[in-house]
């Protein structure tokens, strides 16, 4: 890490002779928690993704081994009706993550944009728009959940999750970046672009996003955790994605009664949702970090 | 300031009626309350149904029953319940007392400890502390905070079984015997009905918010006033905590009120667990009952909790950022 | 029960607290040993298990899965399993469901067994013991047995909501003679109630009534009726009493002073409500409670048998999966694919990856009427072939009927590919199982079936939106009603809409036998078994119930009836020689 800290001088001054990408790419690879999360997550998606082209079980399989505990031809186990616990992990895992990916899209974008518009233009807009995030933010999730499944349309599916909870996701992002932007706006350079001439989209979208990127994306990876954790927890409230599907929510609350019993089923899945939030969450640290050209280490 | 969080609140009464109207439409929607009584066997006779019925105000539609609930509402009556003995309104407070007193606590540890590690972590940064509880807070974010619930209550009777004592209960706020205990007695049954949903509650917000005061932290330290301060000679703590912690609590502020909702929400769970009476219990009833009444009555509460955590951030906010102004 | 919060969950039916057998009392009193003591004995002596002699005092926390939902256990949301439960120790009743699943006789509080004195009009009379009182000192007599035919027949007060009036509702008068400890009940004439035993069982007291309501006035039964639901009863008519009661997590009872019967042993009988089933285990490890009847799965008996110091009983409940063909449906109302759907579907494999895994007890169920434990039951699906796997006389059917695509692609003789929707209650493990695996059976004959969860089973039900639906019901013993609410071509509850004159007609004698309950049981078998040929509905198993108590509580007893065990709370103890 010693070569972070040493970073020579020289090196602020060589900015103009590269891109911003390249930078952001340099300086994240030599975070080696993001590297080492990042290596960790590809082999998760391929685990999720290429794993059930060569495991021989598919996660609608149904073994004759009921309730067995891991061995060579079960790794993660079996359940009680038989079907193998990592297929059906590969299969939860690919589900939680395009779930979790969409909210964080869907909150994220939704987010941004709302909280920036609404801090740029203040007064009565961003009141009126905060109004509605203060809307959004006090609907109990679970009740929005019940009344989406009771309609019988797509209820239960994946993508009705996602949008479930990525619709009650923005309001949190949008919050944190009107924050960011309303003590931007004040700045030297929102003022000196607008003495320019700028319009306020130009302003948003070349000045303020760009500079709250950082926050954005420290966010956004929070989103991804948070939503596969609240994709968990819907699951939990019986609300979330339903047999015969499956997700690494459902899996693992599905088996909250055999954490003593047969703890295969409660915490292969488990560790599955720690380790991809965890790693997502270390990949938005180095980019936070990479983004942020300003971080350097202070006093030792 | 003041005229601010007077328009605030002011502003807060729409949306609480918006928004409890939106959740009494949801529940509505979600299904009949009556399913119950309909599919019995032997069959409830028919005048029953239509008794009830009429109780619950079905056979009118959502307008008005909303209406005649909010009317309600506005003089001290919080409507029927689908549980015809269940009365919303005490039901409302005593529940509030039960989840806040989880919460509040729980909030204060996590708060404690954020900032703490958070400043520590910052001012070390990259030191063996920082990594160390980096991690830590990383693995924390990463949990379900179900399974955190679960794991913990696993542990808990472990040790209780192992050393033969019941140091660490798991359902409800208190004993059977809670009454008749003497007032030491009382304190420390709560305590330890209290600490493992306090935990589990605690430790998610914990570990995202030593992570936003780290970051914070950090953003400030690098400041170019910061090391103008520091060039000025001034001491090192000073500049730590007179400039750094100051505007580093910032952000800490804002995320902590806005987290009120996630709190909230998560005690639903840790409730659930370890089947505490509180408003998660109440939520979760209401949405299972189609109880369109019961759970609007909970929106209100919460809601105007979440407000004002929101408000008191954003006065807090003025009063630290000297930068933002509140016209 | 939040795993899975949407309302009436795995049961379609509730039952009602007054769902008892019918058969007749029987089952001598075996005289105490030890050998008695736990519930391993259960089985054979279900009456009589885990006796033995307690000792004066303890307490003892009961845990149960919902909150008292109101105070009248017959009033219009009444009906609920826990609240009869818990207030079994305090309100009367003539007959109750006994641990052998048979009507058990409350011998404290009528002097014998009532008799039918007439069956034209039908007639009973009840003999009430003189010593009988309400905890106030007033008897108990007639005017509760009134009370109760007033409020609930539907006509004397049309506004008083009852979970159910059946009986009732047939019911000429309840007359009281003898200073009121002799009651005659008359039925309307030309009215049968085959299931008169169901009556009169749950007593409130009138006198109690009076003072909220005038009791000659539909107004005043009103009031009183209402003011039963909201008040907690300071009143009891059992051996025990209301202390003290905290919304949504406990009740508590002390015996009650003006008890006539068997003194009772504990001081205190503490229900723990719980409403999460997964903190069972844990806090019965955690000595937070003593006993309780939760729902079981595989991971909760698993460690409650490993647990030592405690008695633990599995045994057959009284309600029962089943899965049912849609006959409005354009494929199902083929009788020749239903018979192929039912032949193949492995029911012995169902309940060996579901309910079998921890239940060895559990077995096929061959009757849509009857339970196995009871002496009517009646084998009558196996010989349809229905449930027996039978891939073989699955398909036979299918090509005899001119299908085409058999094992591969199916399609009906016009040459429609067979697609088939299956429905199943959120949440619930054992139904995703039964899902899945029929969905296996299924692509063998080449139909493509789906699977489709409703959160909503009523309106499910109700609207017909499913094509195969598998859930249970509740198999009330009073099984001349249950029959035909359930499969009578005229009723609500035939979701299906399976329409059989001849069955319609047998059932219909079955009922009007039904005072010769043997006789009337043995027309419903020949209904049922004419319904199990046309592949309707196919039973798959009865579900188990689970009892657990610590091994130092005696005569507590598993009763897997609507019941529940607390019906003998007054015998409760703690074991004499435990300290």
């Amino acid at each position: 890490m010693s070569d972070t800290a040493a970073r020579p001088v020289a090196e602020t001054f060589a900015v103009r002779e590269r891109t911003q990408t390249q930078l952001v790419v340099r300086r994240f690879l030599r975070h080696r928690a993001a590297v080492t999360s990042l290596a960790i997550f590809v082999v998760v998606v391929l685990f999720a993704y290429v794993g059930p082209l060569l495991w021989k079980y598919d996660y609608t399989d149904i073994t004759d081994d009921l309730s067995q505990s891991p061995s060579f031809g079960h790794p993660f186990g079996t359940d009680l009706i038989g079907h193998d616990t990592m297929a059906q992990v590969m299969r939860g895992t690919q589900q939680s993550l395009k779930i979790a990916l969409a909210i964080a899209l869907i909150g994220t974008v939704l987010g941004a944009l709302w909280g920036a518009i609404a801090g740029l233009y203040r007064g009565k807009l961003d009141f009126l728009m905060m109004r509605i995030v203060d809307i959004v933010l006090t609907l109990p999730t679970i009740a929005v959940a019940a009344a989406v499944a009771a309609q019988g349309v797509g209820g239960s599916q994946w993508w009705s999750i996602a949008v479930i909870l990525g619709a009650l996701t923005w309001p949190y992002v949008s919050r944190v970046v009107r924050g960011v932007v309303l003590s931007l706006r004040e700045q030297e350079f929102v003022e000196a672009a607008r003495a320019l001439g700028a319009g306020n989209a130009r302003i948003i979208l070349r000045h303020l996003l760009p500079n709250a990127l950082g926050s954005i994306i420290v966010v956004a990876t929070l989103t991804i955790a948070t939503g596969i954790l609240g994709e968990a927890a819907l699951s939990f409230l019986g609300v979330g994605v339903q047999a015969p599907d499956t997700s690494l929510g459902l899996l693992v609350s599905l088996n909250r009664d055999a954490v003593n019993t047969r703890p295969w089923l409660f915490y292969f899945p488990g560790l599955f949702i720690i380790f991809i939030a965890l790693t997502i969450n270390f990949i938005g640290d180095g980019l936070r970090d990479a983004f942020d050209p300003k971080q350097t280490r202070v006093r030792q | 300031m003041f005229a601010y969080v007077v328009r605030r609140l002011a502003a807060a009464i729409p949306v609480l009626i918006v928004a409890s109207f939106l959740a009494y439409a949801l529940v509505a929607l979600s299904g009949d309350p009556l399913e119950p009584l309909k599919l019995r066997n032997p069959p409830a006779p028919p005048r029953t149904i239509e008794l009830e019925t009429q109780r619950l105000g079905l056979d009118h539609n959502i307008f008005v029953r909303y209406w005649d609930w909010l009317w309600g509402v506005l003089h001290g009556d919080f409507g029927q319940s689908v549980q015809s003995n269940y009365d919303i309104g005490a039901n409302l407070g005593r529940s509030a007392t039960v989840t806040l007193r989880l919460v509040l606590v729980a909030m204060l540890l996590a708060l404690v400890l954020a900032i703490l590690t958070g400043v520590l972590s910052a001012v070390r940064q990259y030191s063996r502390f920082d990594y160390a509880t980096t991690f830590a807070g990383f693995v924390f974010l990463a949990m379900p905070s179900f399974w955190i619930a679960i794991v913990l209550k696993d542990l808990a009777v472990r040790y209780n079984r192992a050393s033969g004592t019941t140091v660490f209960y798991t359902i409800g706020e208190t004993s059977q015997n809670y009454e008749s205990m003497s007032a030491f007695g009382k304190f420390g049954d709560v305590v330890g009905h209290l600490v493992l949903p306090t935990i589990a509650l605690a430790l998610i917000s914990y570990a995202a918010w030593s992570r936003y005061q780290r970051a914070a932290m950090l953003e400030v330290l690098n400041s170019d006033y910061v090391r103008l301060a520091r060039a000025k000679g001034l001491t090192w703590r000073k500049v730590l905590v007179r400039h750094v912690l100051r505007t580093a609590l910032i952000p800490l502020v804002t995320v902590t009120a806005l987290d009120i909702a996630g709190i909230l929400g998560g005690a639903v769970i840790t409730e659930t667990v370890f089947n505490w009476n509180g408003l998660g219990r109440m939520l979760l009833n209401g949405v299972a009952r189609a109880d369109t009444n019961a759970v609007a009555a909970w929106l209100l509460l919460a809601g105007l909790v979440v407000i004002a955590f929101n408000v008191i951030a954003d006065s807090l906010y003025a009063v630290l950022d000297p930068r933002i102004r509140h016209e | 029960m939040i795993t899975s919060p949407r309302r009436a969950l795995g049961l379609v039916a509730i039952a009602t607290a007054s769902m008892l057998a019918i058969t007749a009392c029987s089952g001598g009193d075996a005289t105490p040993t030890e050998e008695l003591l736990g519930f391993d004995s259960c089985a054979k002596t279900p009456l009589t298990c885990n006796t033995g002699e307690t000792k004066a005092g303890g307490s003892i926390v009961y845990y149960e899965e919902q909150d008292i939902a109101t105070w009248n256990t017959v009033g219009a949301d009444g009906g609920h399993y826990a609240t009869s439960v818990m207030m079994g120790g305090l309100i009367p009743n003539v007959y109750y469901g006994a641990p052998d699943y048979k009507a058990g006789l409350n011998s404290d509080l009528v002097v014998e067994e009532p008799k039918v004195t007439s069956t034209s009009p039908q007639t009973v009379v009840y003999k009430i013991k003189p010593e009988a009182v309400w905890s106030d000192g007033t008897p108990i007599t007639a005017d509760d047995f009134n009370y109760a035919f007033r409020a609930r027949n539907t006509k004397d007060c049309p506004d008083c909501g009852t979970s159910s009036s059946s009986g009732y509702d047939v019911l000429q008068s309840v007359t009281g003679s003898d200073n009121g400890k002799t009651v005659t009940a008359t039925f309307q004439a030309g009215k049968t109630y085959p299931d008169w035993k169901s009556l009169f069982g749950e007593l409130y007291p009138a006198h109690i009534a009076k003072a909220a309501g005038d009791n000659s006035t539909p107004a005043g039964l009103l009031k009183s009726w209402d003011a039963f639901g909201k008040t907690q009863p300071t009143w009891s008519g059992g051996p025990y009493m209301i202390e003290s009661y905290q919304e949504g997590q406990q009740l508590v009872e002390v015996p009650n002073p003006k008890w006539w019967g068997k003194k009772q042993s504990l001081d205190k009988i503490i229900f723990k409500i719980v409403t999460d089933q997964s903190s069972f285990v844990p806090a019965l490890q955690n000595g937070e409670i003593n006993a309780g009847d939760p729902q079981p799965n595989i991971d909760m008996v698993t460690q409650v048998q490993n647990l030592q110091g405690f008695n633990q009983k599995l045994s057959g409940g009284l309600s029962w999966e089943h899965i049912d063909a849609n006959l409005q449906n354009k494929f199902l109302k083929d009788k020749a694919l239903r018979e192929a759907i039912f032949k193949a579907i492995d029911v012995q494999g169902i309940i060996n990856r579901t309910v079998g895994t921890f239940w060895k007890d559990a077995k096929p169920l061959g009757n849509h009427n009857f339970i196995p434990q009871s002496p009517y039951y009646k084998d009558v699906v196996s010989e349809t072939g229905a449930g027996k796997a039978d891939l073989e006389g699955a398909k036979k059917a299918l090509t005899d009927a001119g299908y085409t695509g058999v094992g591969t692609a199916l399609k009906t003789p016009g040459g429609e590919p067979v697609t088939l929707r299956f429905r199943h209650t959120e949440g619930n493990v054992n139904r995703a199982a039964t899902a899945e695996l029929v969905q296996a059976t299924l692509k063998q004959l080449g139909i493509n079936m789906t699977i489709q969860t409703t959160n909503t089973l009523g309106k499910t039900l109700d609207s017909g939106d499913f094509d195969l639906i598998v859930y249970a019901w509740v198999n009330t013993p009073f099984f001349f009603q249950g029959a035909q609410q359930l499969w009578g071509k005229a009723s609500d509850s035939n979701y299906g809409h399976w329409v059989n004159e001849q069955a319609d007609t047998i059932l219909n004698q079955g009922v009007q036998a039904g005072l010769d309950e043997a006789k009337g049981a043995d027309l419903l078998n020949q209904a049922d078994a004419l319904m199990a040929k046309d592949y309707y509905v196919l039973p798959l198993f009865q579900r188990p119930n689970f009892m657990v108590s610590k091994a130092d509580y005696l005569n507590i007893r598993p009763n897997s009836t609507s019941t529940g065990p607390t019906f003998n709370t007054e015998e409760w103890g703690l074991k004499a020689t435990a300290n």
